[in-house]
């Protein structure tokens, strides 16, 4: 039996850097001097804000967010993730006293599911409702399903998943989302954090943007349509 | 993926409100569970037409004058999505094995245990202007085929992305050589 391999029909890509941070160096033009981007590229980014307290720049197909606690960089055209890879590991390289706290690689995955009839079975598979809600209420639902799973290794965090229905008329379909937080520890908060967001970008890309298709995988290879 | 409305409450906070910035750790969601919100920033009031004098910068601080630019709350909308919707069909990585004068040849590979793996020669024009001078030997790449939209229009794409990495440090480089030398002993050859 051929392995079940679903393609996303839209995907998403966020990193959250969490930490201490100023807003306002994140203009286009010190990307471009510090030679990250192009003149092209510089050229054709569009700035929504840039102050003190928050920057919203968009450049290089990539969005980027970012107040005094947390910086976030986000596209939802994947062919630009490695370009994201890189901007981040450039930013940190040129920025290495930067006090980080937390990481996290949040990919987001859209799939069609056939039927309505497979789309309620994913649903009551993974939240069985007769047990307790079908006792409460008239025709429960799932709306939103967070699963919390300890990750160890050299960068131990936590995995969070979240399937959600979409929406609720044809086409069918589901969401998964992933946040693959790394926590760095405390102590190194104002001495070494930076190096080591640096590794865990470089270490944990590949499987933290992976997990989203992973899990759909095991979902549609385990909760099959009953005509299928 | 369109936005969902949610009657959960309107996510609004001060721009500076960096409270607990050591203690929460959540990478979940940027500000916001929706993932789009609102930010009250705080910026100087803009100078009437006309007072041009008190408009130059200046460095020095009179007790006349600190604190006299009241701030002026404006409402900032955020959002850390990017409305582009594309799908992947296939991505190759690997590295430049050889450049000539109008083309390029890659070794690429799907997934790292991929054996054996192909080769594909690009024409430089494949490639931006500005990209062009980084195709040298050994150069990382990235190379993804998709659907682009154009509105309601699908378009199939190929994009050939040259990595730009910064160079390995002394630290890396004797960290992999030391990862290669304890990968080669353990290998039992026959």
């Amino acid at each position: 039996m051929p392995a079940i391999n679903p393609k996303p029909e839209a995907e998403e890509l966020g990193v959250v850097v969490v930490g201490a941070f100023n807003p306002a160096i994140f203009h286009p033009e010190w990307f471009l001097r510090q030679n990250l981007i192009s003149d092209q590229d510089a050229k054709e980014a569009k700035v929504d804000v840039v102050s003190s307290q928050v920057t919203d720049v968009q450049l290089c197909g990539l969005k980027l967010v970012c107040v005094s606690d947390r910086l976030s960089l986000g596209t939802s055209n994947v062919s630009h993730a490695a370009r994201l890879q890189d901007l981040l590991v450039q930013v940190f390289t040129l920025l290495p006293h930067t006090p980080i706290t937390a990481c996290g690689i949040n990919p987001v995955a859209y799939f069609q599911v056939g039927s309505e009839e497979h789309w309620h079975k994913i649903g009551h598979t993974l939240v069985p409702k007769p047990l307790i809600w079908d006792e409460l209420f008239p025709r429960p639902g799932m709306q939103s399903l967070v699963i919390k799973a300890p990750r160890e290794g050299e960068f131990p965090g936590q995995i969070y998943i979240t399937v959600e229905p979409l929406p609720t008329a044809p086409p069918w379909g589901i969401l998964v989302r992933s946040n693959y937080h790394y926590g760095l520890p405390a102590d190194l908060v104002h001495a070494g954090a930076t190096e080591l967001l640096l590794k865990f970008l470089k270490t944990e890309w590949k499987p933290a943007c992976e997990m989203t298709r992973r899990v759909a995988t095991k979902i549609f290879e385990k909760i099959k349509p009953d005509n299928g | 993926m369109a936005e969902t409305l949610s009657t959960l409450g309107v996510p609004l906070r001060l721009a500076n409100d960096d409270r607990g910035v050591y203690r929460r750790s959540d990478t979940r969601f940027f500000l916001f569970s929706q993932e789009v919100g609102h930010l009250v920033v705080q910026e100087p009031a803009k100078e009437k037409p006309g007072a041009e004098a008190a408009s130059v910068v200046t460095t020095e601080i009179s007790p006349t004058e600190r604190g006299t630019t009241p701030a002026r709350p404006r409402v900032q909308r955020v959002s850390t999505r990017h409305d582009d919707r594309y799908i992947l069909l296939k991505k190759f990585e690997g590295f430049v094995i050889s450049r000539g004068e109008r083309s390029f040849t890659a070794r690429l590979f799907e997934n790292s245990s991929d054996y054996p793996v192909v080769e594909a020669e690009f024409d430089l024009e494949e490639i931006s202007e500005t990209d062009r001078e980084l195709a040298i030997e050994g150069a990382a790449l990235v190379w993804t085929i998709g659907y682009g939209y154009d509105g309601s229009t699908r378009k199939r794409e190929s994009t050939i992305y040259l990595r730009r990495l910064p160079p390995w440090s002394e630290k890396e480089i004797a960290q992999a050589r030391q990862a290669a030398s304890e990968l080669s002993r353990g290998i039992q050859w026959e």
